[in-house]
């Protein structure tokens, strides 16, 4: 599978990542060999089809869950959380409008 | 007494025999970190932090107070598990100057048993790697060719067991992390079954992989520390409910007719002929211990890798968009909108290994690509692990080599990321299966470089491949050897 490098560009737009020109380049053909190297699990496909087929993804068993209470953080934690916000205002985070 | 190379045993029996104390101890392992700082195998060395502890444990001990399972023993904690007040980088630029508010659930254990913490060790960025090569603060050298990589993610880790720069040191594995840099370093290192530790406080990288476990001088050593690690955790749901069993116990026992499969499909023509004859010189020291080999084959075995760089950057892409430089962590001061604050904070803070990975991810996941690619390797992945306990009917324990070569030269595979993937060809298996796995020093090259031997167990049976390892070790000198200052 040959990635474009629009491709590359619409894959770095959806992990949210700005990469310079000569990225997309390498990327593009970097990330194309892994994915041909990864492909070969079709192979496994062609020689178990039967077994693929009633290979169902099992769900995890669910733990036991807690009940739904808040259980709350210490205001010391509190305050060291926010300490690790780049910038915070009236003990709440700020960021940036998500509408503008 | 020297200080240098002691076990945990003799730590502890130097301590409360007051031989020396844990100041001393403390400041022995300071030192060698110092003067072996061109390893670069510490991020954050906790200096004060750690003397404080030392002196605390000083104090208990002339009070004749009741000491912890590891009271006093120093430890190193790679930098992708969470220590309150203490920087956890995940060696990112991402991280670069995060405290984490509260310790992992395996810190907590660690502390609660007397543990000293000396530091956090440099791992391949957010722990994806083989070679340690990927840190944003600079590659780990190997103790034993300093022209060499310690293996990867946990190199820090690994070098840091071998140099003698802690008495032995947490690291975290998701294809052989673990593993393989304790074979490049002659060190054992253990991944315990998925769920038999808490991942509480990891730095996620992919959640249904991750695994934490010790890296030590001996397999005795390695038991200790997992009677103290496993165990389940309210904050971790995917842990295993049942108390761990008794590691120590079940070493004792000998290993007269264990049952050990050679899977064929691991001695390949790709395995170094110097791998492959300590291989065939261990197996010889156990059959003479009563062990008995039979040759089996796990014809998926060339899959485990494929479909580990599906799943895994698929998880990964998950996990790390939570570095968004809007909680914690690097945030880009020339962004003009929400959307750039994301994409530039990502791309200044995340290195090239790590993008690329997202970016596998972002496409197996994507629409028009998941069927095809995400959904048939987990499929695939029922396969192989069905495949594993089949074979575990048949036997005990696999024995194999950790890695196809022995530690390879800085910058050897930085062009090429699919032969850097293609060292872990041995170790994966054991992720994508929820197997429990071992790496133990078997011997050295011609250059004298540490071959590891990796001894497969199934799901919970770390008391079996910790007793083989054991057995093994009380008969052959390979993990008493000690790289050359």
């Amino acid at each position: 599978m040959s990635l474009t490098i629009k491709e590359v560009e619409h894959l770095a737009f959806l992990a949210k990542l700005q990469l310079t020109d000569e990225e997309k380049q390498r990327y593009a053909k970097e990330i194309s060999a892994i994915l041909a190297y990864v492909e070969k699990i079709n192979q496994v496909a062609q020689d178990n089809q039967q077994l693929i087929n009633d290979a169902s993804i099992s769900q995890p068993a669910v733990a036991s869950l807690r009940a739904d209470e808040v259980i709350g953080v210490s205001s010391a934690e509190q305050e060291a959380m926010l300490a690790q916000a780049p910038e915070v205002k009236n003990n709440l985070i700020k960021t940036k409008p998500v509408f503008e | 007494m020297s200080l240098s190379y002691l076990t945990i045993t003799q730590i502890k029996q130097g301590l409360t025999s007051r031989e020396f104390s844990c100041t001393e101890l403390v400041k022995y392992y300071l030192k060698r970190i110092d003067d072996n700082k061109n390893l670069n195998a510490y991020i954050t060395v906790a200096t004060a932090s750690a003397l404080a502890q030392a002196q605390e444990v000083d104090r208990k001990i002339k009070n004749k107070e009741q000491p912890g399972a590891l009271e006093g023993v120093p430890v190193a904690i790679k930098d992708i598990i969470l220590t309150a007040g203490l920087k956890t980088t995940a060696s990112s630029k991402a991280l670069e100057n995060y405290i984490a508010p509260y310790d992992a659930a395996i810190v907590k254990k660690l502390k609660a048993a007397g543990a000293v913490i000396l530091g956090k060790t440099n791992c391949d960025e957010f722990a994806m790697g083989s070679s340690n090569e990927t840190s944003a603060f600079g590659p780990v050298l190997n103790p034993w060719d300093k022209t060499r990589v310690p293996g990867g993610s946990s190199g820090g880790s690994a070098a840091a067991a071998a140099a003698d720069l802690c008495c032995f040191s947490l690291g975290t594995d998701t294809g052989g992390s673990i593993r393989q840099p304790a074979a490049f370093c002659g060190v054992t290192g253990l991944k315990p079954t998925y769920g038999l530790v808490s991942r509480s406080g990891l730095v996620a990288l992919t959640s249904s992989l991750d695994q934490a476990g010790p890296l030590t001088k001996t397999a005795e050593e390695a038991a200790e520390v997992l009677q103290i690690m496993a165990g389940p955790d309210a904050a971790d749901a995917t842990t295993y409910p049942e108390p761990p069993e008794n590691y120590l116990e079940a070493l004792k026992k000998d290993i007269k007719g264990l049952k050990v499969g050679l899977p064929k499909e691991y001695f390949t023509d790709g395995l170094s002929s110097e791998i492959s004859k300590a291989s065939k010189a261990a197996i010889k020291v156990l059959e003479s211990l009563g062990a008995k080999f039979s040759e089996v084959s796990l014809p998926l075995t060339q899959f485990s890798l494929p479909v580990y760089y599906i799943v895994q950057p698929a998880e990964v892409s998950s996990n790390l968009a939570r570095y968004d430089g809007i909680r914690y962590g690097h945030s880009s001061l020339g962004a003009k909108n929400l959307a750039e604050v994301y994409q530039q904070s990502r791309e200044e803070g995340l290195g090239a290994e790590v993008k690329r990975r997202l970016m596998i991810g972002t496409y197996v996941l994507s629409s028009g690509y998941k069927e095809a690619y995400y959904q048939q390797a987990r499929k695939v992945q029922k396969l192989i692990q069905r495949q594993y306990q089949e074979i575990f009917k048949e036997v005990d324990v696999l024995l194999t080599p950790t890695t196809p070569e022995p530690a390879f030269k800085l910058g050897a595979k930085a062009g090429d990321p699919l032969s850097m993937y293609l060292a872990d060809i041995y170790t994966v298996a054991a992720n994508i299966a929820g197997l429990c796995g071992l790496s133990i020093p078997a011997g050295f090259t011609k250059e004298q470089l540490p071959i590891g031997l990796q001894i497969l167990g199934p799901a919970f049976g770390e008391a079996v491949i910790l007793r083989l390892a054991h057995q093994y070790q009380q008969v052959t000198d390979h993990h008493l050897k000690h790289p050359k200052d």
